[in-house]
């Protein structure tokens, strides 16, 4: 398939999934992660029927490094929101504590592995680890939206679920910009020193900061779309070209307008509705790009990152009900529902990809799906009993958990 | 955004914040290693919407119009002053343009209602025929007098000349629908100034591609001397309209039949429209500009959706407008101008003066209201994509012009596209008719 044929055929995908994800079919026969977009990316691709080649998705690379910009600075601008309401600070802690420990977990595991089977140098199994930490660490907010039909609010568990979920975003947020330490620079590139790759992290600083104040006392639409996607666009593209991780800057630059702004709910409403129909077509372009491993040593790697977060998530869980009163003889499914995982481990998983192309984007790319295949068969299932158990009781005190 | 409405501290704000994204592009490109294409772009587009708006607001102040802003934004960020972006890069927003085209002539075939044409239908007529016979007449003549400063003119003999300046007469008559309808997005005016002026601009662009195909015609055994008259150019604008006109009118009976059925992401509709459907009449060889305005046409005119694809279409036109012209603003070759300015200024002022005393005319002929016989000529000065379009039919059709001919009209088109506006605006507040429309509100 030529590029434009396929380009046109990945914007009406955008539209047939935004289309659809609006109806109860939709909600119905989709999942919440998007997954089966990148399935369908795997089954178009060069592995299956041949449709898309590699070489036809690089041709988008821009358009898709714009859209994976966008998506970040649209996490950034959720951050610690869930339902409209700002995350309960314990809740926000307990969110980015159990992502860390998700993403030190995988990436001891990952690294110390990659080193025994000299996978490769030292400083690629640094970054392979780190990548892999980033895409495993999170869980997503967005399932269990999709799970309860957006009716968590009035439902204890699902909202503990949907505040962690929006709490873990930071961490993978770090580690990404982490990724930027290791990672080899070109030899005519600026010497700026250790600290260089927070370069990025300050102009998503200043330019998020530029924003808020250009936005102002009153939000003019005239101004707002231009001015919020200028920042965006104008952020990825330095990031592009100091060499330094995109996802951070762009992520800390939504984080700092939704901090600053006044018209943060707004900005918020607004930008969300762009979210399904960017995402949609780079799942299918992130599928297309899967490469399955063919080495065993690779699957045991894939195979300890997926079964470190199984772990992690399940002891979180269970530490959770121990702690928590209202959450009580529930560990077990609070493990199993925050595995589930979707857009946003796949977006950073993109991200990886295209600045460490090689061994490590691929691999770490592999594990971002199926660490979210798994999420979706695992977790999206757990969410799902949740939802309809909470819906056919009643209303659990454990409301008083995030009040 | 009036500029008596903004307080001073966000004046300040704003300038600070343009010379800081300056500052912070300024930085980056001195110690940024990559020059990679992805990076240009992202850089190239970021800029010209920030520093666009910004510009803008600033140049509001002295009561400029917003697409001068985005012009001046383009300029100077571009490879002719500081060079944040380079040429290659501009090259690549070609096709961001071609979308934001598409867009702007959907916009304009929905702003056009057969009442409001009806209405003035009278004063369209007239203006029309004033305008092609005496702009032609007129601008030939001038074009000829003012041979000897005028580059690859000089040398080309009587009959040449008033071949070239038949061609250069077609493009002096085609007006500019994406300034017309920038202006009239920024100020939401309604009144007959506003009737008139959108009638006119977007039925001059049939107009004009058809007197376009027939001078090609009359002007080949001028410029070429033995060969003859061709009827091959008329067949191919015969395609070239009919085609035009069926694709739209499909496209329009499909919008509304979308509309009707579904009438949800519009936006991601406009973005198929802007980058898949313009490629695809591209490929056909149609007039692209046609093609959408008859769409919109039919879409305003045969349901009741227009107003509906009308405001999402408006939703996105913040965006659309910044990067059409700001791009535009990075694409004008100010030393190109430097060289060429006697005969551009020469032939742009010539333009506007028959421009203006045809309009006058026209307006007595027709009896308009007095507010139409002093400013309806303002709307008509602009120019941009379409005749920039145009010169590249003649460039193809008539290669002994040279490369010259494409660089006056650059030249010149620059000049009209910064000044026009600043007239536009200009009538549209005399006459009162600013914030007037039904958008003014929002």
């Amino acid at each position: 398939m030529n590029p434009f044929m396929a380009f046109v055929a990945l914007l009406v995908l955008a539209y047939m999934g935004g289309l659809l994800s609006d109806t109860r079919i939709g909600r119905n026969l989709g999942l919440a992660s998007g997954v089966e977009y990148v399935m369908l990316g795997v089954i178009v691709g060069p592995h299956a029927l041949g449709f898309f080649q590699f070489e036809t998705v690089l041709v988008f690379e821009p358009l898709l490094l714009l859209a994976v910009g966008w998506l970040a600075a649209v996490l950034g601008l959720q951050y610690g929101r869930y339902g409209g309401e700002r995350v309960p600070l314990v809740l926000l802690l307990w969110g980015i504590a159990i992502a860390l420990a998700c993403g030190a977990g995988v990436f001891c595991a990952v690294y110390r592995l990659a080193r025994l089977f000299h996978w490769a140098d030292q400083r690629a199994c640094v970054l392979l680890g780190l990548g892999a930490a980033a895409v495993c660490s999170g869980s997503a907010h967005q399932a269990v939206r999709w799970a309860t039909g957006g009716q968590s609010e009035e439902r204890s568990v699902s909202r503990v679920l949907g505040c962690l979920g929006s709490a873990d975003d930071l961490p993978p947020m770090v580690l990404v910009a982490c990724l930027g330490f290791w990672a080899p620079r070109a030899p005519e590139a600026f010497d700026g020193g250790t600290l260089f790759p927070l370069m990025g992290v300050g102009l998503g600083l200043v330019l998020g900061a530029t924003v808020a104040a250009l936005l102002g006392g009153r939000l003019e639409r005239s101004e707002f779309w231009p001015v919020l996607l200028g920042a965006v666009f104008l952020m990825v593209g330095l990031a592009l070209r100091l060499g330094v991780p995109l996802l951070a800057p762009a992520f800390v630059l939504g984080l700092v307008v939704s901090i600053l702004s006044p018209h943060r709910q707004v900005i918020r409403e607004l930008v969300i509705e762009t979210e399904r129909p960017l995402l949609v077509p780079s799942l299918l372009l992130a599928g297309v790009l899967v490469d399955i491993p063919k080495s065993r040593g690779e699957w045991i790697l894939v195979g300890a990152a997926v079964g470190v977060r199984v772990v992690v998530q399940f002891l979180a869980g269970f530490l959770l009900a121990a702690v928590m009163r209202p959450l009580r003889g529930q560990g077990r499914h609070l493990g199993q529902a925050m595995l589930a995982t979707g857009g946003g481990s796949l977006v950073i998983a993109l991200a990886v990809y295209f600045g460490q192309p090689g061994h490590v984007g691929r691999t770490v790319l592999f594990v971002a799906v199926v660490a979210t295949l798994l999420g979706e068969l695992w977790g999206g299932r757990a969410l799902r009993r949740i939802s309809a158990r909470e819906q056919a009781g009643p209303v659990s005190e454990g409301r008083e958990v995030v009040s | 955004m009036s500029g008596a409405a903004v307080p001073w501290w966000r004046r300040l704000v704003q300038f600070a914040s343009l010379l800081l994204v300056t500052a912070v592009l300024l930085g980056v490109g001195r110690i940024g290693s990559s020059s990679s294409t992805e990076a240009g772009v992202a850089i190239a587009l970021g800029l010209l919407l920030l520093a666009g708006v910004l510009c803008s607001e600033v140049l509001d102040i002295i009561k400029l119009p917003h697409l001068t802003g985005y012009l001046v934004a383009g300029v100077v960020a571009g490879p002719q002053v500081l060079h944040l972006i380079s040429h290659e890069t501009v090259g690549h927003l070609s096709e961001v343009n071609t979308f934001a085209l598409s867009l702007i002539a959907l916009a304009g075939g929905l702003e056009l209602k057969l009442s409001t044409i009806k209405e003035v239908l009278k004063s369209l007529g007239y203006a029309t025929l004033v305008h092609t016979v005496m702009g032609l007449t007129l601008m030939t003549a001038g074009f000829v007098a003012l041979r000897p400063w005028i580059p690859f003119a000089a040398e080309l003999p009587l009959m040449g000349a008033l071949g070239g300046g038949l061609l250069w007469a077609v493009l002096a008559i085609s007006r500019s629908p994406s300034a017309t309808l920038g202006i009239l997005s920024q100020t939401k005016p309604d009144g007959p100034l506003t009737r008139y002026a959108l009638a006119f601009v977007m039925s001059s662009d049939i107009v004009v591609v058809l007197i376009m195909a027939a001078a090609v015609v009359i002007a080949r055994p001028l410029l070429e001397p033995g060969s003859g008259i061709s009827m091959d150019a008329l067949g191919t604008l015969g395609h070239e309209l009919y085609g035009s006109v069926s694709v739209g009118t499909t496209l329009g009976l499909c919008l509304i039949l979308y509309l009707k059925l579904f009438g949800q992401h519009l936006i991601t509709l406009l973005v198929i429209l802007g980058f898949g459907f313009a490629a695809g009449v591209g490929y056909l060889h149609l007039e692209p500009l046609l093609t959408f305005i008859v769409a919109g046409f039919v879409v305003q005119n045969l349901s009741h959706q227009g107003q509906q694809l009308l405001s999402a279409i408006e939703r996105t036109s913040a965006v659309v407008f910044v990067v059409f012209f700001a791009t535009a603003g990075a694409h004008l070759d100010l030393q190109l101008l430097g060289r060429l300015w006697p005969a551009a200024v020469s032939l742009a002022v010539l333009r506007a003066v028959i421009t203006i005393v045809g309009q006058t005319i026209a307006c007595r002929m027709a009896g308009d209201p007095p507010v139409l016989r002093r400013w309806a000529w303002s709307p008509l000065i602009s120019q941009a994509g379409l005749t920039l379009g145009l010169s590249v039919v003649i460039q193809r059709n008539f290669p002994s012009l040279g490369v010259a001919f494409g660089s006056l009209v650059v030249a010149t088109v620059a000049l009209n596209e910064v000044v026009g506006p600043v007239l536009f605006k200009l009538g549209l507040e005399r006459t009162n008719e600013t914030g007037r429309g039904s958008g003014a509100a929002h």
